[in-house]
């Protein structure tokens, strides 16, 4: 399944690369994350409770950040496995400045399989849109919060902030 | 057929009563005291590597008491296949628990025992599989590319070839006026039967017996084959099939499970059972179809069809079941349908790919070569620019051409495939329709008039042609009271011989319907038989028993005549009584024979005793079932949805024994045809991932979705068999698809459509009239 | 198709309802439970605790008062479908129950059920939206109302909180001359709308349309109003040139469209604007019988 897009975050484009790539950071916008340790190299462990709406399952993997060209563009890798199936991902993301916003813009493969994917086909394409929308409002409310504030995160938060900045 | 009270009446089905009141007894109701529960971890992925299975939290569960793998079993034999006689032809053992690979989802690769059924399923989620995953390839044609990924350790995922060539097809293409071509998919199917599959295994030590109870319609088979696998002496394996709710082909079959059921329970000493689950069915039950190929026709300018020629890649799957390799060859034999020429091809490619292997599904193999016969019968009209019907008069195998040598080498039984034609044009009212149709064009409506005239080949069949031996057994025993018990080897999963074959009985004995007991299912029980599939049923079964009730009745009409005072000649049957000719007050009942028989004294000289005889009867031919389908539709061209507005169907299954029944299998078979035109796909990803694994996505057809089929039938019967019947469990099926994909077409000609691959969903046609590519 | 364990209550008051769903961390509110145990069955969703509402009174009644259409959240489709007033004084209410499922699902499956969980190819969610519905919500701190439009947030994703339980759903009586209608196409497995349209149309005294809601479900992720169909409509006659060139707007208001193996964003965009089409069709003639 191909997944594109862009998104507009009015923060500056460091600190959105800081976001992104930081595992304080991504461990909080990464929708269900619920551990995120590193393992050297770019690589970090991942404990996930992913899913929409009742459907969720439990997921561990790894995920690995590589090509990384700092604050331009980086490539992630994501491994993640549980009882409901598996997800296998890689993507390209480009970070361009719009003066003081950031405009990132992704490119990625995501493979899903065993049960969630023999069963659950129609959900694929959206579910995985609504978790990048819900990803990007977490982005941007943590690249845009105030130093010291800490960012309260939540499914529907995160969506309708992730709805409002994808709204034209 | 003799004149008959009972046989050609809609007499209600004897099965229907235990049925209806959820009195069977299905593998799901079998209980036995200690009995466990097995349930199954499948591969999620499609292709990898299995590192390591830690099964200590699963076996760690209170409740479980065992779990296997792949090192449990590797001294089980591999799943069979009996047709693996092909040039080039590659063979892979197939474990019954994956062992170092996984190669398609849903491949079994541990077991688990617990004493209650929930536990078992809980600790699925607690085996832990590392699995290390490899590419995969998904479709036959990108299996056989050169750079493919390789699924069986071999340089190739060719799994074998298989070439037909009757006439002389390139030299008739190379004259032909014309050449039509066309490609065609017929897409994977799930044959889906409502009660999926089930075994229960018990091994009685005392006895040194194991007893298999499974969802089959092979049982005698499936026990020589369990006994081999075990390594068991087969008479030491019972097989039992209980209630059977449907099979369709699917149950014609040795699965992995049955084996890892008797192997559990020989190991455990204890009983144990396993049911398929539907999300399991849709990975693990066999599937049907799956071939891509290309049709050549060589055509005259007057609509003379001189030769066909089919270039084919079929996919296997990842490992062969019992029959995967046999089916697309059905498809070759029947590549002449109805129609003179005998010039004719098939070029096929068999692949593996990381996918559930396909066998047989209703039809197995002749729906696929109906389908594109039947539609390229259109193409070519289309290309001459006249009406299909047309095409179809002119190439017709003529009345009193029968029986007919085709070029595949198949001698055609009996035809009558004008007098199946007119009736069906006459019930549709077929030229009122064609004027309809021109005036709907007029208002931009799209109605469409699809025709399928079908010869299939069944009553499988003559153990040359079979992998495993195609004939028949049949006994039949009268008690000293004279009720007539008959132990047939067929086992009937909805067919209704309890009733036909009793029917049968009680004109050909002199009793009444009820007074006859139909059993079949046990090994222990029933002498060796085939099974039921292939339409076969009746027709070899029923001849069987047939034979072996002639010499009963022989045996019969001595003792009624010594009994009498008569000649054995001047005894016949009236009114269930044995008189002697001309004088009915001199008679005796089967009943008063019986008695007497089994008295034992003032029998005829070299009369044993008894009453109760055998035959195994080995069929001289197929038989070919035929008819006209005719379909009518209309296509909304802002949605592309089709309303099928009439349904017409004369099927000729040659004489018919109970009306009722024959109607049933029809609407059963249109139903499923129409399925696969209009709904059903099983879709796996690009990585081999099941994409349609439940009813979510895979379509069934539902009662809402068809009009009221408008059935009628021809008889014409069948030199095969002494009752002359044909077979009906499939023509339905193969007759049906070809009818509604051609009315689809019929009604989309305006958009300069020739072809839609199935399924005809709506989206496809929707973007056919409004400018859009096809497919 | 096992669950896994879990525990069970089956309080008999909404009040006890919302104390246990508070009380518990992991848990999910039972209704009709036909979305939510084929969920459980797959182990896609495995609450710790299930609390079966099945047995509260009080919410389960359909009542026409105060210029209010009141029905509780565990009314069943069914009883909707075969409400012969409902018939009368707003159509669409029976018309779109009788496209869920089947008579089975229809049976236990309840319109609060289906609005809270919020498939992005239920029926209820377009003629809330369309109906201008208002949600009665529970929770531990009282009661709210929430307007069908702030309701359906995304993907099953509704602005009901953890810890609240939808209790009645209002919709208001429609004014004298007003036809509302439910269109939809099944998908052939699941029987789920590709698309489904709801439409309501009131006309003034001089026959022309003075208000109008129309919704979309199955298109998008989630369903939602197809503002720019409503405002082509207000204050034009109900004739087939308006109808029509109103109804091809119904996929302008989608934030985004789904795609999956039956139908692709462009067919379902598509079938938004030809069932709109016939759902104003039937609203209008219904406006005017």
């Amino acid at each position: 399944m191909k997944i594109t897009g862009t998104h507009r975050i009015s923060a500056p484009r460091e600190r959105v690369f800081t976001v992104l790539t930081d595992p304080e950071c991504l461990s909080r916008v990464m929708p269900g994350c619920k551990a995120l340790e590193s393992t050297g190299d770019g690589t970090y462990t991942i404990q996930l409770s992913a899913g929409v709406g009742p459907i969720r399952g439990e997921y561990q993997g790894t995920v690995e950040l590589a090509d990384m060209n700092e604050p331009a563009s980086y490539r992630m890798l994501v491994d993640a496995k549980g009882k409901t199936g598996f997800v296998k991902g890689e993507g390209r993301v480009e970070l361009t400045e719009e003066g003081e916003e950031t405009t990132v813009t992704y490119e990625g493969n995501v493979t899903l399989g065993g049960p969630v994917a023999a069963v659950g086909q129609r959900m694929h394409s959206s579910a995985a849109k609504m978790m990048t929308r819900q990803l990007f409002g977490a982005i941007e409310a943590e690249a845009t919060a105030e130093e010291g504030v800490e960012v309260k995160h939540g499914i529907i938060r995160d969506t309708l902030r992730g709805l409002r900045r994808s709204r034209p | 057929m003799p004149v008959s009270k009972s046989v050609g009446a809609r007499i209600k089905r004897r099965e229907d009563p235990r049925l209806i009141q959820g009195l069977a007894t299905y593998v799901d109701d079998i209980q036995m005291p200690g009995m466990c529960y097995v349930t199954f971890v499948r591969s999620p992925y499609a292709h990898a590597i299995i590192k390591s299975i830690d099964a200590s939290a699963a076996t760690d569960l209170e409740g479980v008491v065992a779990v296997i793998t792949g090192e449990d079993v590797k001294d089980v034999g591999g799943v069979p296949c009996a047709a693996t006689d092909f040039p080039n032809v590659q063979v892979p053992h197939h474990p019954v628990l994956a062992t170092g690979k996984v190669r398609f989802v849903g491949e079994p690769v541990a077991a688990i025992v617990a004493t209650k059924r929930y536990t078992a399923h809980d600790a699925v989620d607690l085996v832990e599989v590392d699995y290390d995953p490899l590419e995969a390839v998904a479709s036959g044609e990108a299996a056989l590319k050169d750079d493919a990924v390789k699924i069986h350790d071999t340089d190739t995922n060719l799994a074998f070839t298989w070439d037909l060539e009757g006439g002389d097809v390139e030299g008739a293409l190379k004259s032909a006026d014309r050449v039509v071509k066309e490609r065609f998919v017929h897409q994977r199917l799930a044959p889906n039967p409502i009660e999926p599959r089930g075994v229960a295994a018990d091994y009685n030590a005392g006895d040194d017996q194991l007893t298999l109870w499974s969802s089959t319609q092979i049982p005698h088979i499936l026990r020589t084959q369990i006994g081999l696998m075990l390594g068991i002496p087969e008479n030491r394996v019972r097989v039992i099939a209980p209630e059977v709710g449907g099979g369709f082909g699917c149950k014609l079959n040795v699965y992995a499970e049955e084996a890892v059921l008797g192997f559990l329970a020989r190991k455990l000493r204890r009983p144990v059972k396993w049911m398929e689950g539907r999300r399991e069915s849709f990975l693990h039950t066999i599937h049907g179809r799956d071939q891509v190929g290309d049709v050549e026709v060589a055509v005259q300018n007057d609509g003379t069809i001189t030769a066909l020629k089919y270039t084919v890649v079929a996919d296997m799957g990842a490992y062969y079941q019992l029959l995967s390799p046999a089916i697309p060859t059905l498809t070759g034999l029947m590549l002449c349908g109805c129609y003179r020429f005998k010039n004719v091809a098939m070029h096929l490619r068999a692949a593996f790919t990381n996918k559930m292997a396909t066998d047989a599904y209703r039809g197995a193999g002749r729906p696929e070569a109906t389908y594109m016969v039947e539609r390229i019968v259109d193409c070519v009209a289309d290309e001459l620019g006249v009406d299909p019907l047309e095409i179809r008069r002119k190439n017709f195998i003529a009345n009193d051409a029968f029986p007919y040598e085709t070029g595949t080498g198949l001698a055609y039984d009996s035809g009558n495939y004008t007098g199946a034609l007119d009736k069906a044009l006459k019930m549709a009212d077929y030229d009122g329709l064609r004027k309809k149709q021109a005036e709907m064009r007029e208002q931009g409506r799209y109605l469409g008039i699809g025709l399928s005239t079908y010869a299939e080949i069944c009553g499988m069949g003559p153990s040359t042609a079979m992998p495993a031996g195609g004939w028949e057994s049949g006994t039949v025993r009268v008690d000293p009271t004279g009720k007539v018990t008959v132990l047939t080897g067929i086992k009937p999963h909805g067919q209704g011989q309890e009733t036909t074959f009793a029917q049968l009985i009680a004109d050909g004995l002199g009793v009444e319907v009820d007074d006859v007991k139909i059993l079949h299912g046990d090994t222990d029980t029933v002498q060796y038989g085939t099974g039921t599939f292939g339409s076969r049923g009746t027709a070899v079964g029923g001849t069987a028993m047939i034979m072996a009730m002639e010499k009963v009745k022989a045996k019969v009409k001595r003792i009624a005549a010594h009994l009498l005072e008569a000649n054995a000649d001047d005894i016949e049957l009236k009114d269930n009584r044995y008189i002697v000719r001309g004088h009915p007050e001199q008679g005796v009942s089967l009943t008063d024979v019986s008695l007497h028989s089994h008295r034992g004294i003032n029998l005829p000289p070299d009369t044993e005793p008894g009453l109760a005889e055998a035959h195994f009867f080995e069929p001289t031919n197929f038989t070919f079932p035929f008819g006209t389908h005719i379909a009518v539709v209309e296509i909304d061209a802002n949605t592309g949805e089709i309303d099928i507005q009439r349904y017409v169907a004369v099927d000729d299954v040659g004489n018919i024994i109970n009306p009722m029944i024959v109607e049933g299998q029809i609407h059963g078979g249109i139903a499923q045809g129409l399925g696969q035109a209009l709904y059903e796909e099983v879709i796996y990803d690009e990585s081999g991932q099941m994409m349609t694994g439940s009813f979510m996505d895979y379509a069934l057809p539902k009662a809402h979705n068809f009009p009221r089929f408008e059935l009628d039938n021809t008889v014409t019967p069948s030199p095969v068999n002494p009752m002359g019947v044909k077979g009906v469990g499939e023509a339905g099926t193969i007759g049906s698809t070809p009818a509604i994909v051609n009315a689809v077409v019929d009604a989309l000609k305006p958009f300069g459509v020739r072809n839609i691959d199935m399924p005809l969903r709506p989206e496809k046609l929707w973007r056919l009239m409004n400018g859009g590519a096809s497919s | 198709m096992i669950p896994n364990t879990f525990d069970y209550h089956a309080p008999k008051t909404l009040k006890k309802a919302i104390s246990l769903l508070n009380e518990h961390e992991d848990a999910k509110i039972l209704a009709g439970g036909h979305s939510l145990i084929p969920l459980m069955k797959l182990r896609f969703a495995s609450p710790a605790v299930v609390i079966d509402i099945g047995r509260v009174s009080g919410i389960s009644r359909i009542k026409i008062a105060d210029g209010q259409i009141h029905i509780g959240a565990l009314t069943t489709h069914h009883a909707i479908a075969s409400n012969a007033r409902l018939r009368r004084v707003c159509a669409a209410l029976p018309e779109t129950a009788l496209e869920i499922g089947d008579a089975q699902v229809r049976n236990r499956g309840t319109l609060g059920g289906s609005v809270v969980h919020a498939d992005p190819a239920a029926d209820w969610p377009a003629t809330m939206l369309a109906l201008r519905a208002e949600f009665e919500v529970g929770g531990p701190s009282g009661t709210r109302t929430i307007s069908a439009g702030d309701f359906f947030v995304d993907m099953m994703t509704t602005s009901i909180q953890d810890g609240e339980i939808l209790s009645q759903i209002r919709i208001p009586v429609p004014p004298a001359n007003t036809g509302s209608a439910y269109a939809k196409i099944h998908q052939s497995a699941s029987g789920f709308a590709i698309a489904g349209v709801a439409a309501q149309i009131t006309l003034d005294g001089s026959g022309n349309i003075s208000a109008a809601g129309v919704a979309v479900t199955g298109v998008a992720p989630i369903a939602y109003v197809a503002s720019a169909v409503e405002s082509a409509l207000i204050g034009n006659s109900p004739d087939e040139a308006t109808l029509t060139s109103a109804a091809a707007l119904a996929a302008n208001d989608a934030s985004d469209a789904n795609e999956d193996l039956h139908a692709s964003g462009e067919y379902r965009k598509h079938l938004a604007t030809v069932l709109a089409g016939r759902a104003l069709t039937s609203a209008a003639e219904r406006a005017t019988s």
